[in-house]
């Protein structure tokens, strides 16, 4: 009546429902896992500096940050890693939006998630990306800061 | 073990016979009517991709699955998307570093970079192109799976295996009964 093939189908069939049914529930309930991941960003110093850049007067920031973050409460048991990046963001007269990386940084574990990084090279905004063990990826988070932006150290050298 | 199917084969009639390819056609025409309904439902041309290369490493390693939609709103900084460039097949999953929306048609000037590579992408974009915009974009990674692609790259890489594949599956469709 039932011979070996139809065992194992019924065995491997199985095993598949359980796993799946297993990955959804985990998938589903870390989405109501809180958190409060607190996050600060000190700038050092922010000079800017015209270079002339494909033939075209260019202002070049470069900045000097401390970061500090606590990002441990974002690690759950369907936490594989954080994407963490500082980014500037600023309006201009032709665009109304702007964003640019200026650090990034990926982190792995809980023992890695609060972040003391000093003295950081290359503004306002930091914010995090969850990437999941598996099932629905995490909105971003971000902390908001606003940072008035100085003019350029060599204007004289230029005009 | 296979004697069971052969002889149920031989005693099959033209009627039968029919009704067992007509199943099978059954399966792939829903199959593909899923595929479709949800690139409908997602707005995205492809709404699953396997991943290919370790660019998104560790996110996304080679054979992970990802599921896309297609977001109504403008893209973000730090949004994972799947985009195709003019003239190339493969479809590349990058991470957008630099973004910018132009004030009066609101389009969008992005700049992707995979989280494992070095330099941004203006090397992979066609020659002369800095930015791609918001028509390259194929949809945004929401749902993850690892693993699960891998049979796709193995069939890749390995073509006959994928013959015997859809024979094996093929017989096995003729042979079930119900």
């Amino acid at each position: 009546m039932y011979n070996l093939t139809q065992r194992v189908n019924a065995i491997i069939a199985f095993a598949m429902t359980v796993m799946f049914g297993l990955l959804l529930s985990i998938a589903i309930t870390s989405l109501y896992i809180t958190s409060n991941p607190i996050g600060k960003v000190d700038i050092n110093e922010l000079n800017i500096w015209l270079y002339n850049y494909a033939n075209k007067e260019t202002e070049f920031a470069f900045i000097e940050m401390n970061i500090d973050a606590d990002l441990t409460s974002l690690f759950n048991w369907n936490t594989k890693q954080l994407f963490i990046a500082v980014v500037a963001e600023y309006e201009t007269n032709l665009h109304e939006l702007n964003q640019v990386v200026l650090w990034d940084s990926i982190i792995q574990s809980k023992e890695d998630a609060h972040i003391k990084g000093n003295k950081v090279r290359n503004e306002k905004y930091e914010f995090v990306d969850i990437t999941p063990s598996f099932g629905l990826m995490s909105g971003n988070i971000g902390t908001n800061q606003t940072i008035p932006f100085p003019s350029p150290l060599n204007e004289k050298a230029y005009s | 073990m296979f004697e069971e199917e052969i002889r149920f084969l031989r005693k099959m009639n033209m009627r039968q016979l029919a009704q067992q390819v007509l199943n099978f056609l059954m399966i792939i025409s829903s199959a593909l009517m899923v595929w479709k309904a949800l690139a409908l439902y997602t707005n995205s041309e492809s709404p699953i991709v396997v991943v290919l290369s370790g660019s998104m490493e560790p996110a996304f390693y080679r054979g992970d699955l990802l599921f896309l939609g297609m977001p109504d709103e403008p893209l973000r900084v730090g949004d994972i998307c799947v985009f195709k460039i003019p003239g190339r097949d493969i479809p590349i999953v990058h991470r957008v570093i630099k973004l910018h929306d132009e004030k009066e048609t609101d389009k969008q000037y992005i700049l992707t970079k995979g989280d494992n590579n070095q330099v941004d992408d203006r090397g992979l974009y066609n020659k002369g192109q800095l930015w791609i915009h918001r028509e390259h974009i194929i949809g945004k990674v929401r749902g993850f799976l690892p693993y699960i692609g891998i049979i796709t790259i193995l069939m890749n890489d390995y073509p006959q295996l994928k013959y015997v594949l859809i024979g094996f599956l093929l017989l096995y469709m003729l042979v079930n009964r119900e």
